[in-house]
């Protein structure tokens, strides 16, 4: 059977990678980093390929946005290094992140977020603004799926009219769903700040330092070619 | 001795002028097996909500062991009696793993996570699911995930069960197994209320039917009077059991079989058959291997 990380172990990698990508100037290393970040989602904690690339779309398409402004502070001079760096960063920052956020269930991190004595109302905030992302994906995801079925063919503009009447009814879904959540979780006995369970796999010391083991590396290759240069 | 749940004159809107729920009188006993019959949009999963105190009822009265359920403290004790089972049981599983989900209930109670743990394991043998231990959660089909919630419910032992709508959306193994798991709770002496439009599973499973039409029980009473009253049923936009109407077709046939037990399973209904053709002098069946070569098993088989 898989060991499954611990949210230990991916909290620290996590950090160490999301530090680096704060720290280490974009151009050269954000490639570099953004490629360690997802060998270490691919390889060391198996999530799908498919899912790593899909939710890193978010983030890129932000970033991509970000380029817009900043270039028009610039006057377009797109060799200036202002443009990029910012987005650069957010992006290798953001893969970090997610890196956490993909492998490790939430209720995990809500234990984690408890064993390191964060105040219960922010964890159950955290919990409830969880509920309600999820509601959110599950619902939108449903009805556009809905809709490319009931539709298939339609015009630009009867798509447009058709995203319309979704974005109108998506709320009072979403509320709806997450009602439905609010009364399992009362069914279930939480009647104030929710108890996470504990993760099944033990945190291992081992497994924390070979996952720092790499971005270890990487923070040296880099002080020596700054020192090389 | 004082019921374990009562309703005086409840009643409930979601909006004002409309009611839900109407003027509902129920007593829930211990060891009771009650199914609430009614169509699509009767209140039923109202109903449970209410009973669960989930709502604030707009008229009547919620009493729990002789208490009425008024203030907070009534109410958590209210629900900690009551193991609600929702229609989808994915608005109530919410851990990784199944054996962290079924722990989930015991550790808002204040119990140790290894306690929590060992209960939860103890729990998934006894409703023989525990190869699920270690899966994900998400990764079940729906009635797996049933099975799973039910197994939630049942690690904290409440008095009461609630079970909107269990067996929708089950396969016939589904259900089966799902019927395993309620024998197994009841065993444990909870009593179980269950919402359904399904009549088959009202007839083979409660001793008692509650009929719902818009809002109001209309019928109240034994499993084998109300489900076989089909102006009743037809009333409240209900098919009768199968069994039933297939039985109630053979006493028309043979009228001594009329004071016989009406049959719930298919397998009762291949008794009752058996034994009408066995009591008529003029046709005897012979045993079914010379009638046809490699016939399998019982005339009609299976529980349901």
């Amino acid at each position: 059977m898989i060991r499954r990380s611990h949210p230990g172990e991916v909290f620290l990698t996590s950090i160490a990678w999301l530090s680096l990508s704060l720290v280490l100037p974009p151009l050269p290393w954000t490639l570099f980093l953004f490629a360690c970040t997802s060998a270490a989602a691919l390889v060391q904690f198996r999530i799908p390929p498919r899912r790593w690339f899909a939710a890193l779309g978010a983030p890129g398409a932000f970033s991509l946005l970000a380029v817009v402004p900043l270039a028009w502070n610039a006057s377009f001079d797109l060799s200036d290094m202002r443009i990029w760096s910012a987005p650069l960063r957010s992006f290798t920052a953001s893969s970090a992140v997610l890196l956490l956020g993909l492998s490790t269930p939430m209720m995990e991190l809500l234990y984690a977020g408890r064993s390191l004595r964060i105040p219960a109302p922010w964890i159950d905030l955290a919990f409830l603004l969880y509920r309600f992302a999820a509601a959110a994906v599950e619902v939108s995801a449903a009805m556009t799926r809905a809709m490319s079925f009931r539709a298939p063919r339609a015009s630009w503009r009867h798509q447009v009219r058709a995203s319309a009447w979704l974005s109108a009814s998506l709320f009072q879904r979403i509320l709806a769903r997450a009602h439905r959540t609010e009364y399992g979780l009362a069914a279930r006995g939480v009647s104030g700040w929710v108890v996470p369970p504990a993760p099944m796999t033990a945190f291992s010391l081992s497994m924390a330092a070979w996952s720092l083991c790499w971005p270890a590396a990487v923070a040296l290759a880099a002080l020596l070619h700054a020192r090389w240069r | 001795m004082s019921p374990l749940l009562e309703t005086q004159g409840l009643g409930y809107q979601y909006i004002p002028g409309a009611w839900a729920l109407r003027d509902i009188n129920l007593r829930i006993h211990a060891g009771d097996r009650l199914a609430v019959l009614g169509a699509n949009g009767a209140g039923k999963s109202t109903l449970l909500l209410a009973l669960a105190g989930m709502l604030h009822l707009t008229e009547g009265q919620l009493i729990c062991e002789g208490r009425p359920v008024r203030s907070r403290q009534s109410r958590s004790y209210l629900r900690d009696k009551i193991g609600l089972l929702l229609q989808n049981p994915e608005d109530q599983l919410f851990a990784p793993t199944v054996e962290q989900d079924v722990a989930f209930g015991l550790l808002q109670r204040g119990v140790p996570n290894h306690t929590a743990l060992d209960r939860s394991r103890a729990v998934l043998d006894r409703l023989r699911i525990s190869h699920l231990a270690g899966r994900q959660v998400h990764q079940l089909s729906l009635g797996e995930k049933k099975r799973v919630a039910l197994a939630g419910l049942a690690a904290v032992g409440p008095s009461l069960l609630l079970l909107d709508e269990p067996s929708a959306g089950l396969d016939h193994d589904g259900r089966c197994a799902l019927l395993e798991v309620l024998r197994s709770l009841q065993a444990g002496g909870a009593a179980v209320v269950l919402t359904t439009h399904d009549a088959d599973l009202a007839a083979q499973w409660a001793s008692t039917v509650a009929i719902l039409d818009a809002g109001r029980v209309t019928a109240q009473g034994g499993n084998q009077r109300i489900l076989s009253d089909h102006g009743l049923l037809d009333s409240a936009r209900l098919v009768p059991p199968s069994t039933y109407v297939a039985a109630m077709a053979l006493r028309e046939l043979y009228p001594p079989s009329a004071e016989w037990k009406l049959p719930a399973t298919l397998s009762e209904l291949d008794q009752f058959v058996r034994r009408i053709a066995q009591s008529r002098p003029s046709h005897t069946p012979q045993p079914r291997d010379e009638r046809v070569p490699n016939a399998p098993g019982p005339l009609l088989s299976g529980e349901l």
